[in-house]
């Protein structure tokens, strides 16, 4: 009976414990890529002698702007030499990137690898550190406020900051100093605006003001992306939540209660909307969702394949809410200066438009309305706001995910 | 000896080195300094862990017991069945059945039970939305009838040979001394079941302990369990910098496996005993 012992206490034995397996074996995870990484270090190395006569390969991996190694030009020809480039975690369906990256390979021939598409924050900091020096270690991060300062700092006893490259794109000094690391580590991308995606087919009241999502007609049918506990954008809507009902950026209980009276209601649905793709939505068990606009057009697009769905999208009435993401540059990429190409092209206006037109509000947003080289698609895209979104620091974000991680349970549990 | 050397390597590297550092890592802090910090902040009232614990608990006991009663009656039936062929087609049924989980068992629970599940829409047809009286497969009630899904199969899987071990000279033998159906049971039966019984029961509090994908699908916080909570502070969107709350919560998943563990090995010795 010792077999059985050994695989209950494992757990379930089939895709259930996918997730949960990672992360028993995550230290086994470090300890043999630790092995691995020795090898690593001593065939690059060796690899390193052969090629470093192309002195101006070397010269991208510590640039901290495009000039200091011979300006764009010199950019795009050792990107192009590198000709690949890894990324982690940026799902097609996620803000566009599925466009984004075709654009990026036709215009320079660079292949783009998505190591682990459907990742979080946390594993992408998990594969910085354990995948260096092995292929599968990703160029760029686009990753959460809280992850990017602790890339910065460091996580004691598990890896020493900064593990990531600091870099100042062309477009450096549009993004304001708010939304950067002051040595170049990492800068705002684009934020996600909190709106509500409904069914219009099954609901017919369109929820204009947060108040309206306790309705009755509301019953059941309010979904978040995953637990706020868990998620970037389930965080987003407690803290729309909070700003619209009595709260602020710092004071996010209002917020948390919010979902406790949603949840009293009965209206608060706590199936993860976000989980498969369209599903929830495309079977209805979820019929209106508080997530980032960018998400909301995404799944409009793929619900206006299955019949009987209409999918609308409202800002709800009152201050709008968006909360940034940033874009970094791993300590250890094998791909330099492809990585570097891939900011300047998702800063200049084409990738800030393309962010755009997937439903993301992009860093230089205001700059490029300002002086035309916003694109219509891209105003499309965008919704029209009364007012400029309320936004969060880093630290007020991850202060607040602190109080919704002590909070959450009790108040819908 | 070298035969069984894999199987060693496999046990080591994927149990005993990760269990091992999840222990150890749970008795450090975020400087790397020895600390029983996390394990004082698991234990503190005022932080919502030990409200997890009770319900992780909760969910596993009650699903274990449930499963355990249903399917002892199940392995009942199925041995007095007098088609072995029926008998045969239902353990290997169990078989594939005790394996289905995560993502996908909680998706096809959503498509037939769900809010407007295939099931659920009928039922409303007739009359009935089990959602207008209170049912609600995102909840304890709801995880409990998922868990049932694999719980019951492993539970006839289980409790099959020690039922089938009840020799059928034993039920002469006290019906021949004047014993009823009762009697029998009550006197021989129960009594020679009960130890592998329990042992199951340990195996599907285990089981329905440690399950993640399915609740973590259905229930985005609304149950708060231990391993959705280790899961947010180790694999989140949110959570930096706990990774050691998050390991010293493992230990106490540890800890409480290695109880229903001993508990099991306990009983299965009893059990070897009496039915050899």
């Amino acid at each position: 009976m010792n077999g059985t012992f050994v695989r209950d206490e494992k757990e379930d034995p089939s895709g259930m414990q996918k997730k949960t397996a990672l992360r028993w074996y995550a230290g086994v995870a470090i300890a043999a890529s630790a092995l691995v990484a020795g090898f690593g270090a001593v065939t690059s190395a060796s690899a390193s002698v052969t090629s470093s006569h192309a002195s101006s390969a070397s010269c991208w991996t510590t640039a901290l702007t495009a000039n200091q190694c011979g300006g764009m030009s010199a950019l795009v020809a050792a990107a192009k030499a590198e000709g690949n480039l890894t990324v982690t975690t940026d799902p097609t369906t996620w803000a566009n990137y599925g466009n984004i990256m075709k654009d990026f390979t036709a215009k320079y021939g660079i292949k783009i690898l998505d190591t682990n598409p459907n990742g979080t924050s946390a594993d992408e900091i998990q594969e910085i550190v354990s995948d260096k020096g092995k292929p599968a270690e990703p160029d760029v991060l686009d990753i959460g406020l809280t992850y990017a300062t602790e890339a910065v700092s460091g996580e004691p006893g598990v890896f020493t900051g900064p593990i990531f490259s600091p870099y100042e794109t062309q477009e450096w000094n549009e993004i304001p100093s708010s939304g950067k690391n002051p040595k170049g580590y990492w800068a705002y991308d684009y934020a996600g605006l909190v709106t509500i995606g409904y069914n219009a087919n099954v609901i017919k009241t369109a929820p204009t003001t947060w108040s309206d999502l306790l309705l009755p007609e509301f019953k059941d049918a309010v979904g978040l992306d995953n637990a706020p506990t868990a998620s970037g954008a389930g965080f987003g809507a407690v803290m729309a939540a909070a700003i619209n009902n009595g709260g602020s950026v710092t004071n996010v209980q209002p917020g948390i209660n919010f979902f406790k009276k949603l949840h009293a209601a009965g209206n608060f649905n706590p199936i993860e909307a976000g989980g498969a793709g369209d599903g929830p939505m495309a079977d209805k068990s979820v019929l209106a969702t508080i997530d980032w606009n960018f998400n909301q057009l995404s799944w409009q697009q793929e619900l206006a394949k299955s019949p009987g769905i209409d999918w609308k999208i409202v800002v709800p009435a009152g201050k709008p809410y968006a909360q940034y993401y940033a874009m970094a540059i791993s300590a250890y990429a094998p791909h330099p200066a492809a990585a570097r190409l891939w900011l300047e092209y998702l800063y200049s206006p084409t990738g800030q438009n393309l962010w755009a037109e997937g439903g993301t509000l992009p860093a230089t947003w205001t700059t490029m309305v300002k002086d035309g080289t916003a694109s219509a698609a891209a105003k499309k895209a965008v919704p029209t706001l009364s007012q400029a979104p309320v936004t969060a620091t880093p630290s007020e974000v991850t202060a607040g995910q602190d109080l919704v991680i002590k909070e959450w349970a009790s108040a819908v549990g | 000896m070298i035969g069984v050397a894999p199987f060693f390597v496999y046990v080591g590297l994927f149990l005993v080195v990760p269990a091992g550092s999840v222990m150890v890592e749970a008795f450090h802090d975020n400087n790397g300094r020895l600390s029983l910090a996390n394990i004082r902040t698991l234990l503190d009232s005022s932080q919502p862990y030990l409200h997890d614990y009770a319900t992780s608990l909760e969910l596993a006991a009650v699903s274990a017991v449930v499963a355990g009663v249903i399917g002892l009656l199940g392995a009942v039936a199925l041995v007095s069945f007098p088609n072995r062929t029926m008998r045969h087609l239902v353990s290997t049924a169990c078989g594939v059945l005790a394996n289905t989980g995560g993502v996908p068992l909680a998706f096809a629970f959503i498509a037939s039970v769900g809010n407007s599940g295939v099931i659920t829409d009928l039922l409303a047809r007739l009359g009935f939305n089990p959602y207008d009286h209170g049912f609600n497969i995102s909840s304890f009630s709801g995880l409990v009838i998922v868990y049932l899904y694999f719980l019951l199969p492993l539970t006839i899987l289980l409790m099959l040979p020690p039922v089938e071990a009840l020799r059928r000279e034993w039920r002469e033998a006290a019906s021949t001394l004047g014993a009823d159906t009762r009697t029998y049971w009550r006197k021989v039966g129960l009594p020679v079941i009960a130890p592998p019984f329990v042992a199951t029961m340990m195996v599907l509090f285990m089981d329905a302990f440690a399950a993640y994908a399915t609740a973590d699908v259905l229930t985005t916080g609304v149950v708060p369990l231990v391993p959705l909570t280790i899961g947010q502070f180790l694999d989140g969107n949110a959570v930096a910098n706990q990774v050691h709350l998050g390991d010293a919560l493992g230990f106490g998943m540890v800890v409480v496996v290695i109880i229903a563990g001993a508990l099991y090995v306990f009983v299965q010795r009893r059990t070897s005993r009496w039915l050899r």
